[in-house]
């Protein structure tokens, strides 16, 4: 065997891996795919373009993350799945410092998950909500608690954690455990990124142009001040 | 640890705040509900009507879930029109055209989730292949809600034969079905009619009905009392009419509602419940069948004790049940008079009644009491749609009609609320049992067809604020011929046209005395009929 059928092989393998997931999967897949366009839906509604190509970035990282699901690249897709939710609240975070979004647009900074994340100044902190939306200052709490859990879970794979090789194996195979824990954890990341850009922006965006927003009201209709500022009931 | 200082402080009191994984969990479901249920996932399209927080949305997304676990070859959609979103135009068609792209923004936001189909832009983004054929669905639907958006944003002339008719959008919606192997497509719309005015109501009810395809089903919920449904819809034919009434004397009440509450309590307060399961029952008696109230009034108190009960049924019975009424007198200016009548009306007159009734047999030691009263069947329009409007908040509820009273006359038969009742007792725990088994349908006051209460509302001109702005709006009614009115008989539109009553206005402008005296053989009893013919006709347009 040469190396061009050794990886025609793996390919043989991935594809099977991929067929196998698309059809039982198809659902799931579709959520994601339904999560990712949300943020790049959400996108059309700000304005600095910087912002909106990174959150563009985010939607992509966010569908080769499923991408390398199908395929059976399990860590991969839990590594994409972690850089689309750090690009995602850096979004928010470079939206308050433009100093520090330029400067890592120039590569001269990078974006600091202990910065995000930060209960006194992050984007998921009292301050940040007092700020742009006073009323889900209730929710900042718990919010900010997820997704530094689901940010720990998550690194345990990009660090290669002695307990991630033994949860995902280093042949190709489908492993139904982690395509569940995935999709939940994507939804998870979902939540939390469109909760974030909804604290951030949503009371900048006009009436009329909330009056469109069908996706931030399926998603977070429970949430009653955000169901209130869509005009739905008290 | 004291128990009965234990409350709850945060229980869901609206469906939309729970989150779409919980509401299984939390459901509770008797025979009448799993029957809704089972009406709004059949394929016929759906009227549920309820009270305010008796659990129509809730029962929805029960269905809807329903739908989604086991019906893999079909599509559930939910539809809240908001009010903040609510276009403003007087413009039937673009209203009508706003509805139809709401619906179709939600049915594209469920296809996308079910992996039916793929975003433009977010498939661009990792494949270089821009084939159209990948997002032909949706598409197809985004260039229609496009066309619909833009014909009525921005004042933009638009020339209306360009547009995707109601046809179009079915034959999108059937293409859709056909190429993913959909059976069916389920619309619920939720507070459908509410956040509408009475002109936008009967466009939805016509939009409801135009919807009507074999790959589509639309359910929605609605109120009692305040639902316009249009000349075009007729909720009886056109759909099945399904209503949420749960009956106090229903003999699994209580367990229902206990486990309504459990379902969301913590340890303590189902403790501090099980230790007072007589003030519990008064709680759940006294909410009358209504799970938000006796959510809420539970969440209120202070303390699971007999004085903490009685305190609170006594000041949201007596007083605070009142505030959701009153409101209404604010969305439907035009029916303002009516309202506040009613509520004077039940105030003043009835539960008085009801109370005079129970005092007196309490004082023999009679073991009867009430909580209904009757209404004669030919008590003026005007009062009974007073009454209905009552029912919007489910402080009184319609039993039954053509009760006989007194002397044999008929009428409608109506429930009071329990706790409005029981709250008038000094403590109101402590005698609700007695109270309650000795409740009997058959004992009510009764009002008949001209009881001097009526006086204030008598005519339909009566409770017209602004005469003006009442003739500008029911002008096309007005302008009828009285031979429309269905209730009336050949003689007695003859007789009328004879005394040079032609139009719906012309029997608008006479009171019940000039007929008497215009017209031969019509004494007291036509005349009041041929009088609430007219009115039940232009009541229905009294809000525009």
């Amino acid at each position: 065997m040469d190396i061009k059928e050794y990886f025609e092989k793996i390919n043989a393998e991935s594809q099977q891996i991929f067929l196998c997931t698309i059809e039982e999967y198809s659902e799931s897949i579709g959520k994601a795919h339904h999560y990712s366009a949300c943020i790049l839906d959400f996108s059309e509604y700000i304005f600095d373009k910087n912002e909106i190509n990174m959150l563009c970035t985010v939607s992509s990282q966010l569908e080769s993350a499923t991408l390398n699901l199908t395929l059976g690249l399990y860590r991969q897709a839990f590594s994409s799945l972690r850089l689309a939710f750090e690009m995602a609240l850096g979004t928010v975070y470079f939206s308050i410092h433009k100093l520090e979004h330029f400067e890592w647009l120039n590569g001269r900074a990078d974006i600091k998950w202990a910065k995000l994340i930060d209960k006194d100044n992050g984007v998921l902190s009292s301050r940040f909500a007092s700020a742009f939306f006073q009323e889900l200052s209730p929710f900042i709490d718990d919010y900010n608690e997820r997704a530094s859990k689901l940010y720990r879970t998550l690194s345990e794979f990009v660090h290669g954690n002695n307990e991630t090789w033994t949860k995902s194996g280093i042949q190709l195979k489908l492993n139904s455990v982690l395509i569940f824990n995935y999709f939940s954890q994507l939804a998870e990341i979902s939540d939390i990124i469109l909760f974030t850009l909804s604290c951030r922006y949503l009371k900048l965006i006009p009436q009329d142009e909330l009056d469109t927003m069908d996706f931030i009201s399926s998603q977070f209709n429970h949430i009653e001040p955000i169901r209130i500022l869509l005009g739905g009931p008290k | 640890m004291d128990l009965n200082n234990i409350y709850m402080s945060n229980f869901y009191l609206r469906t939309e705040s729970i989150k779409q994984e919980d509401i299984l969990t939390l459901s509770v479901l008797n025979d009448n509900d799993k029957d809704i249920i089972s009406a709004l996932i059949s394929p016929e399209p759906c009227l549920l009507e309820g009270s305010r927080g008796t659990g129509k949305s809730f029962l929805m997304r029960v269905a809807e879930l329903k739908i989604e676990n086991e019906r893999k070859n079909s599509a559930a959609i939910f539809v809240s029109f908001n009010i903040s979103s609510l276009i403003n135009t007087s413009d039937k068609l673009q209203f009508y055209h706003w509805m139809l792209a709401k619906t179709l923004k939600s049915l594209l936001n469920t296809l996308r989730k079910k992996g039916l189909a793929v975003s433009k832009h977010s498939a661009g983004l990792l494949s270089n292949d821009d084939s159209e054929n990948e997002t032909k669905i949706e598409n197809d639907l985004k260039h229609i809600v496009k066309s619909f958006e833009n014909s009525y944003k921005g004042g933009i002339n638009i020339n209306l034969e360009t547009l995707p008719d109601i046809e179009d959008v079915k034959d999108a919606i059937e293409n859709i079905c056909r190429d993913n192997k959909l059976e069916r497509i389920y619309i619920f719309f939720d507070e459908a009619a509410h956040v509408f005015r009475p002109e936008q109501q009967r466009q939805f009810f016509s939009l409801y009905k135009d919807l009507r395809s074999p790959y589509i089903t639309c359910n929605a919920a609605i109120y009692p009392g305040v639902t316009y449904f249009g000349d075009s819809f007729e909720p009886i034919h056109d759909c099945i009419f399904k209503k949420l009434d749960r009956n106090i004397k229903e003999a699994d009440y209580i367990d229902y509602f206990k486990n309504i509450v459990f379902n969301q309590a913590e340890r303590g307060l189902k403790d501090a419940i099980q230790n007072n399961i007589t003030l519990f029952i008064t709680l759940a008696l006294s909410c009358g069948g209504n799970p938000r109230i006796l959510l809420k009034t539970i969440q209120d108190l202070q303390k699971f004790n007999l004085s903490s009960v009685n305190q609170l049924i006594k000041e949201f019975y007596r007083g605070k049940i009142w505030a959701e009424h009153t409101e209404l007198g604010e969305k439907y200016k035009g029916h303002r008079i009516l309202i506040d009548w009613g509520r004077d009306f039940l105030e003043n007159n009835v539960v008085p009644a009801i109370e005079k009734y129970n005092s007196t047999r309490k004082d023999k030691d009679i073991k009867e009491s009430s909580i209904y009263f009757w209404i004669h069947k030919d008590a003026p329009e005007t009062v009974k749609e007073s009454l209905r409007l009552l029912t919007y908040t489910g402080i009184i509820r319609k039993v039954d009609s053509s009760v006989r009273a007194t002397r044999a006359e008929l009428g409608n038969r109506y429930e009071v609320k329990y706790g409005c009742i029981i709250a008038l007792q000094s403590s109101p725990a402590a005698e609700s049992e007695i109270f309650f088994n000795s409740l009997s349908l058959k004992k009510f006051p009764e009002f008949g067809k001209n009881h001097p209460s009526y006086i204030p509302i008598r005519e339909l001109t009566d409770t017209v604020e602004d005469e003006s702005t009442f003739k500008e709006s029911l002008e096309n009614m007005l302008k009828k011929p009285i031979f429309v009115l269905q209730l009336l008989t050949n003689w007695q539109k003859e007789k009328l046209n004879e005394a040079g009553v032609i139009t719906l206005d012309d029997l608008h402008t006479n009171t019940e005395t000039d007929l008497i005296d215009k017209i031969y053989n019509v004494g007291p009893v036509r005349a009041r009929l041929m009088k609430n013919a007219a009115n039940a006709e232009l009541l229905e347009y009294l809000s525009g």
